[in-house]
């Protein structure tokens, strides 16, 4: 019986997906809110106990 | 439509673990109609799990499954369960991720991994292998900063053309309120043309 197919979401990729959806062309055209909540996720991530 | 039932575990206050499945399921009533409907004939569901990776692998357990390697879970926001056709959301992290963050910063955080997700399950359904041979090429087509995103998150290459599909499927899914259902210009045509093949895109087919 082979494992079961999934697809992982990491944690850890979740402040650049946001950035890259934002900001597709990587221009540095995010709004003071959008740039805030991003810096928020990383530390927020940074922060996680890690298993 | 959600089968699944939900659990509060491991000292989660009720009304924050509620207030995430809400955002989850307004995420998905957000999706275009066809897309729902897709979603619900193909029979995917979703479930906030507390207790991190134990409820995932138990899931798999009471079905009498293989279970996937707890080490494949652990740092997951979500994941996929495809046998299962189910997104299982990370409810600690995704909770303590999203902490401090406003309303609207919390919706857009939340709404992209679920977003992102319901991607996979659409693309997953209906792309073939020769979609995926394709994966890595069209990959160098994405605008730079999702070309990157992807790139630096270590995919096989297999798994390119799907990662590829979610991410831009959370873009359109974004962008529909404010801009319809048009493609964005900086997609580059090879890529919506792949993209319109595994998902059934509103009004541009």
């Amino acid at each position: 019986m082979s494992p079961p197919f999934i697809k992982v979401f990491p944690i850890d990729r979740l402040a650049s997906g946001l950035r890259a959806s934002l900001d597709p062309e990587g221009t540095g055209d995010l709004s003071p809110e959008q740039a805030a909540a991003i810096a928020q996720v990383e530390a927020n991530v940074a922060a996680l106990p890690r298993g | 439509m959600e089968r699944m039932p939900h659990r509060h575990r491991g000292g989660e206050p009720p009304d924050r673990s509620s207030d995430l499945l809400l955002e989850i399921r307004r995420a998905r009533r957000a999706l275009p109609a066809e897309h729902r409907e897709l979603l619900d004939e193909l029979g995917v569901q979703e479930a906030v799990m507390w207790k991190w990776p134990d409820d995932v692998i138990a899931l798999y357990r009471t079905l009498g499954r293989r279970t996937p390697a707890a080490a494949r879970l652990v740092c997951a926001a979500a994941v996929w369960l495809d046998d299962l056709r189910t997104v299982a959301f990370n409810g600690p992290y995704l909770t303590a991720t999203t902490l401090g963050l406003d309303e609207a910063s919390r919706q857009l955080a939340l709404g992209y991994v679920a977003v992102h997700e319901y991607g996979h399950a659409l693309s997953l359904r209906r792309a073939t292998a020769e979609h995926r041979e394709d994966g890595r090429r069209l990959l160098g087509l994405l605008p730079p900063a999702m070309r990157d995103h992807i790139g630096r998150s270590g995919y096989r290459t297999t798994e390119l053309f799907d990662e590829v599909v979610a991410t831009v499927y959370e873009l359109m899914v974004r962008r529909v309120r404010e801009h319809g259902y048009g493609p964005p210009e900086f997609l580059h045509p090879d890529v919506l043309a792949a993209f319109l093949e595994v998902i059934p895109w509103p009004k541009i087919r």
